[in-house]
């Protein structure tokens, strides 16, 4: 089996993510703390708001190399693997059979650092590999659509 | 090609649809234009309200006219729009399901809505048209041409399952909406002291007086149980009641290739599911069910989606002996045996914690807030109990063509999954599940909306490796 990972700028792009998230949170706070005198519950709003950014706080520092560590995935003749999760462990199996058809996209991040996201369709849902490099991105996809077109050729005979 | 209208009736249907959409428009209209000219000037008003209302019928007539469809050999033609023209080309080849349905404002005027569907594509149905019961049976005829030959072979040992008077009282009385029915009927109770105009209640009151006395009499907890014996009499009556007018006359015919389902006695419903667009069977018993050894059979196929579940009831409820019979008759393809994986020991604690969870937060809360509450804690054992009973009964299981998924919370569900359904499978592991070399197993089906799956959590590690294979050797095995 060849696992593959993702591409190693995503653990910067998603450090950048979460600083991002980190900021608007702090924002939000602060206009919390501005309208406060018309909560009654001032005490509990901040308790979620230091929880919240103690969350974002450990995500910038741990989570964006952790969730690096454990995203693998792999492309075989009949299937595609997907393993993630940092503590709750996912492990997905798509048979190249019921693929529909793969798109790629990407934010506005993600172009910046030459990122792309690949998202592999079926009939029951979709499953997403994030942060694949743009060269890459694009080598799975035809990958992925000359299996398809092979494994509907085997359909037919 | 020649052209048909769909039933004049269409153009009522448009009229009420052109009001229901145009009534807040309007409304603001109206209010803006009393408020500008004032209420005084009724001419104006009513002028106004007969322009609207001509608008609204030469609009629906329009859109009556302009609706039309054509059949030929290879395929339905529908051309409708009055600004856009559309014009739907739907090959008879590619047509999946037809279905009539007849809400009961249609009834008196013999009037269906016939709806065809093609697989996969769009998420609406591709077309839907209101003819007459007649009309409807004759394009379904002319659709259905070319299969009809094999058909009629075995028109004759077509088989049929009706669902009995008594089957659908069973069936309302162990359901869970008589819950509902409960809650509903004691608000009412609640409420209508709120409604009734004062000197009816005065009325009401005197003659009840008696009766409130005799309960009275009766002491305070033989009264509760006197007054909530009454409210359980009623929500089962209407229970009772709405069942048999939903599902009255419930038959279900297996032909060859399709099943034929209809019932209602107010909304008439008719389904034809050809079987192999059939994706799951599921058997379901809820607790009361489980207990009586009654279950109910729900099939998933593609395309039905949209109608929240209730057209893909394949028999509303049966005695667990009459099953075999049933599946012989009616679905020989899905009488398969297998033997289950139950889930290994090290997961009872997980399925414990999953179903004390919650009532434990409320038992606590009850204990922190009420004198007595406490004695809510006195229940816990109920739920520790159902967390075993759903970690024993629930396992899965592969056979050639299917994977056999039983799952329980509650509700035991068994379902029978065929192969080539299966779009994608997912293992999920939480921390103490790694552990313990636990799995929770994900199959995800083919949906048209929403992702639908069945999963069964706390199975052992292996099974995921397995039941990979067993999906992905399917595949060779079909070359």
């Amino acid at each position: 089996m060849t696992t593959e990972k993702l591409d190693k700028t995503s653990v910067k792009v998603w450090t950048i993510s979460s600083i991002i998230g980190f900021i608007i949170t702090l924002i939000i706070y602060m206009a919390y703390l501005f309208v406060i005198p018309y909560f009654k519950f001032k005490f509990i709003g901040t308790i979620i708001f230091i929880v919240i950014l103690i969350l974002t706080l450990i995500d910038i520092v741990v989570i964006s190399k952790l969730k690096y560590k454990y995203w693998s995935y792999s492309i075989l003749e009949d299937s595609i693997n997907l393993n993630f999760g940092v503590l709750w462990k996912k492990s997905v199996t798509i048979p190249i059979s019921r693929v529909q058809y793969v798109d790629t996209s990407q934010g506005i991040l993600a172009r910046k650092y030459n990122l792309m996201e690949l998202t592999i369709h079926t009939a029951g849902g979709q499953h997403i590999i994030p942060s694949l490099s743009a060269e890459r991105g694009e080598e799975v996809k035809s990958k992925i659509t000359e299996l398809i077109r092979k494994d509907d050729e085997k359909v037919e005979l | 090609m020649n052209f048909k209208h769909p039933h004049p009736f269409y153009i009522l249907i448009r009229m009420v649809k052109f009001i229901k959409d145009g009534i807040l428009p309007i409304a603001i209209l109206a209010i803006s234009a009393l408020a500008k000219y004032g209420a005084s000037n009724k001419n104006f008003v009513i002028g106004a309200a007969v322009i609207i209302v001509l608008i609204g019928i030469i609009y629906s007539l329009l859109q009556w006219k302009n609706y039309c469809y054509s059949i030929n050999d290879e395929y339905m033609l529908v051309k409708h729009g009055i600004v856009k023209k559309v014009e739907r080309k739907l090959y008879i080849s590619r047509i999946q399901t037809m279905d009539t349905s007849q809400p009961f404002y249609l009834v008196p005027f013999k009037v269906v809505l016939l709806q065809l569907d093609a697989a996969g594509g769009s998420k609406d149905t591709e077309i839907s048209l209101h003819v007459s019961t007649k009309e409807a049976s004759n394009i379904k005829e002319l659709l259905l041409r070319d299969k009809k030959p094999d058909e009629n072979e075995l028109e004759k040992t077509n088989l049929n399952y009706k669902a009995s008077f008594g089957d659908l009282i069973l069936m309302a009385v162990t359901s869970k909406s008589i819950f509902w029915g409960f809650i509903i009927v004691s608000t009412i109770y609640d409420k209508i002291n709120d409604w009734i105009p004062k000197s009816m209640k005065k009325s009401l009151d005197s003659a009840g007086e008696q009766g409130i006395n005799k309960v009275m009499a009766m002491g305070v907890i033989k009264g509760a149980v006197l007054i909530i014996a009454v409210i359980v009499i009623i929500a089962m009556i209407l229970s009772i009641v709405g069942t048999i007018f939903r599902y009255g006359n419930f038959t279900v015919i297996r032909e060859k290739n399709n099943f034929k389902i209809f019932y209602g006695l107010l909304d008439k419903k008719e389904f034809t599911i050809p079987i192999k667009r059939i994706q799951s069977v599921s058997f379901k018993q809820g607790l009361l069910r489980k207990a009586l050894g009654l279950v109910s059979i729900n099939i998933e196929s593609i395309g039905y989606g949209k109608d929240k579940g209730e057209s893909t009831m394949l028999f509303p409820i049966m005695q667990n002996d009459r099953l075999n019979a049933f599946l012989e008759d009616m679905y020989p393809e899905i009488k398969i045996q297998y033997t289950l994986e139950q889930c290994p020991k090290a997961s009872v604690k997980g399925y414990i914690i999953r179903m004390i969870i919650i009532p434990l937060i409320i038992f606590i809360g009850l204990t922190v807030l009420l004198k007595y509450g406490w004695i809510s804690l006195l229940f816990l054992p109920l739920f520790i109990y159902l967390g075993i009973r759903s970690h024993k009964l629930s396992g899965i299981a592969i056979t050639e063509k299917y994977l056999i998924m039983k799952s329980c919370f509650i509700t035991l569900n068994t379902s029978i999954i065929s192969k080539k359904s299966v779009q994608s499978i997912t293992k999920a592991q939480n921390p103490i599940q790694v552990k313990n070399h636990l799995v929770d197993i994900n199959a995800v089906i083919q949906s048209e909306t929403m992702t639908k799956s069945y999963k069964i959590k706390g199975l052992s590690g292996g099974v995921y490796e397995r039941v990979m294979y067993w999906l992905l050797e399917a595949e060779n095995y079909n070359i």
